[in-house]
């Protein structure tokens, strides 16, 4: 049965596909939506061909970075599905040896009007040039061989995608962003039976090793706040910062305000999480930076389904000035009453599975399981 | 009560002081050091398209400085502005990360393909 509307079931999900492969692509496999209710298909196929201005090619030969340009060409169809919409999006690259005349990659959108389907397609191809990981080797029929330089043209066309005066997540060469990352494990684990939360082994290492593994690509700086178990801490490799004599066992506020002198200096953004989400995904610190950068807000929160995640947040520098005088003068010194005086923002996060929170051992070994 | 006045401009951390993993002692040989992939044309510096190098700890960035001493062809190919990527254990990053003992650094130089 074939669905009314343009609700994507499980089956319409597969429309979504990444593929590369060193076998020459066969167009005849149809592979169209098997819906009603897309109105257009569109079909780009890139293929090898000789350039009458330079010696003449035998082959290419293309590299890429098996498991990273994957996950790459799904992200640039995650931010087409954003902007248009899709009812399908695939996109098949060869790689290894590509004779001329071979076609070398196919970017297949559907929609239900023809200008989604149209815009998407071109924005796909403009990024898989311009972002995905390959490399292209000119091979001539005299043996020799030679890589291609990158070309602006490819670099002006994904431009065009751009916001004007935003330079955002999609930007060509974004400038680094210096972010600072602090591990809040300062609590003291009375639900685990007193053994710090952050220490409890899940999957071979400890909890707050996940959350180091997610965060430590995409931060400048990491340290871990804690106030006991203190050396085995500091076995995961990274600095571990006691609440100051002042604010000892306050809460998670006396733990940044007290590890906060020994961040170095010059950070863009300090990343706050707990140290018991050790399934967070792996593009929480860009997307919490994404919604930071762009607009006028001091703070961005991780939520999901509407559940405000308030120790997962990522807030500029000027808004720490803020905390030491809260820290002095209020007596509600949870995280949430000090974040909701300042100016923030939710980052919606779909996957609620990512978010759990190991606050005891039975959730703890509900997860194992 | 010691704080300083202005939160998040303390004092400066070099990452080479960060505190060593306790198990790094044990196996000198491997836990120091780190792979190093290349992709393509940065694979004319380094024909096998990898190598593992001695680290001692420190970022990204000191990890480039410390390649682009090796020569003129090197301090070329990876010089500040030229537009290339690195990934750090299969993740590209959008900026300086600190690298460990035991991961893998991609340099990726600019994309060509489609």
């Amino acid at each position: 049965m074939r669905s009314p509307s343009c609700r994507l079931s499980p089956v319409a999900e597969s429309m979504f596909s990444v593929r590369i492969q060193a076998e020459p692509i066969n167009l005849a496999t149809p592979n169209g939506p098997d819906r009603d209710d897309c109105g257009a298909q569109v079909r780009f196929v890139g293929t090898v061909r000789n350039d009458a201005r330079h010696a003449p090619i035998s082959h290419l030969v293309l590299e890429h970075f098996p498991g990273v340009t994957e996950s790459e060409i799904e992200r640039i169809i995650g931010l087409a599905r954003q902007r248009w919409a899709l009812q399908k999006a695939q996109v098949i690259h060869r790689v290894g040896r590509i004779l001329v005349g071979e076609d070398i990659v196919v970017v297949e959108t559907a929609s239900a009007h023809r200008k989604d389907a149209f815009e998407a397609n071109v924005f796909i191809m403009d990024y898989l040039k311009t972002q995905a990981p390959f490399w292209k080797q000119e091979c001539f029929a005299d043996g020799s061989e030679r890589w291609v330089e990158a070309k602006d043209s490819d670099q002006q066309a994904a431009q065009r995608w751009q916001p004007a005066g935003q330079s955002g997540p999609l930007a060509i060469g974004a400038v680094p962003r210096r972010i600072g990352a602090l591990i809040l494990a300062g609590g003291q684990g009375s639900r685990m039976a007193y053994r710090n939360k952050g220490l409890q082994a899940f999957r071979g290492k400890p909890l707050a090793a996940h959350i180091a593994d997610t965060l430590r690509p995409h931060v400048e700086y990491l340290a871990i706040s804690a106030n006991q178990d203190l050396d085995e801490y500091r076995a995961l490799g990274f600095p571990v910062f006691q609440d100051e004599p002042g604010y000892a066992l306050q809460g998670p506020l006396a733990g940044i305000a007290s590890a906060l002198p020994q961040f170095p200096a010059g950070l863009d953004a300090l990343l706050v999480v707990p140290c018991d989400l050790p399934l967070l995904p792996r593009d929480l610190v860009p997307r919490l930076a994404e919604a930071l950068y762009p607009s006028d807000v001091a703070c961005a929160i991780a939520t999901t389904a509407g559940d405000s995640h308030h120790g997962i947040f990522m807030c500029r520098p000027g808004m720490l000035l803020s905390l030491v005088p809260h820290l002095r003068e209020h007596t509600d010194l949870r995280l949430r009453s000090w974040l909701q005086r300042n100016p923030c923002v939710s980052v919606p996060f779909e996957d609620e599975q990512a978010f759990i929170n190991v606050n005891d051992l039975p959730t703890l070994q509900a997860l194992q399981a | 009560m010691k704080i300083a006045p202005c939160a998040g401009a303390g004092l400066i951390y070099s990452l080479k002081m960060l505190p060593r993993a306790a198990h790094d002692d044990c196996s000198l040989l491997f836990v120091h050091m780190i792979t190093i992939t290349y992709f393509g044309s940065l694979k004319l510096l380094q024909p096998s398209g990898s190598e593992q190098l001695e680290w001692s700890g420190g970022t990204t960035d000191d990890l480039l400085s410390q390649l682009r001493l090796r020569g003129p062809d090197w301090e070329e190919a990876l010089r500040p502005g030229r537009v290339f990527k690195l990934a750090l254990n299969q993740q590209l990053l959008n900026g300086a990360a600190a690298v460990q003992a035991g991961d893998e650094v991609a340099i990726l130089p600019p994309v060509t393909g489609g």
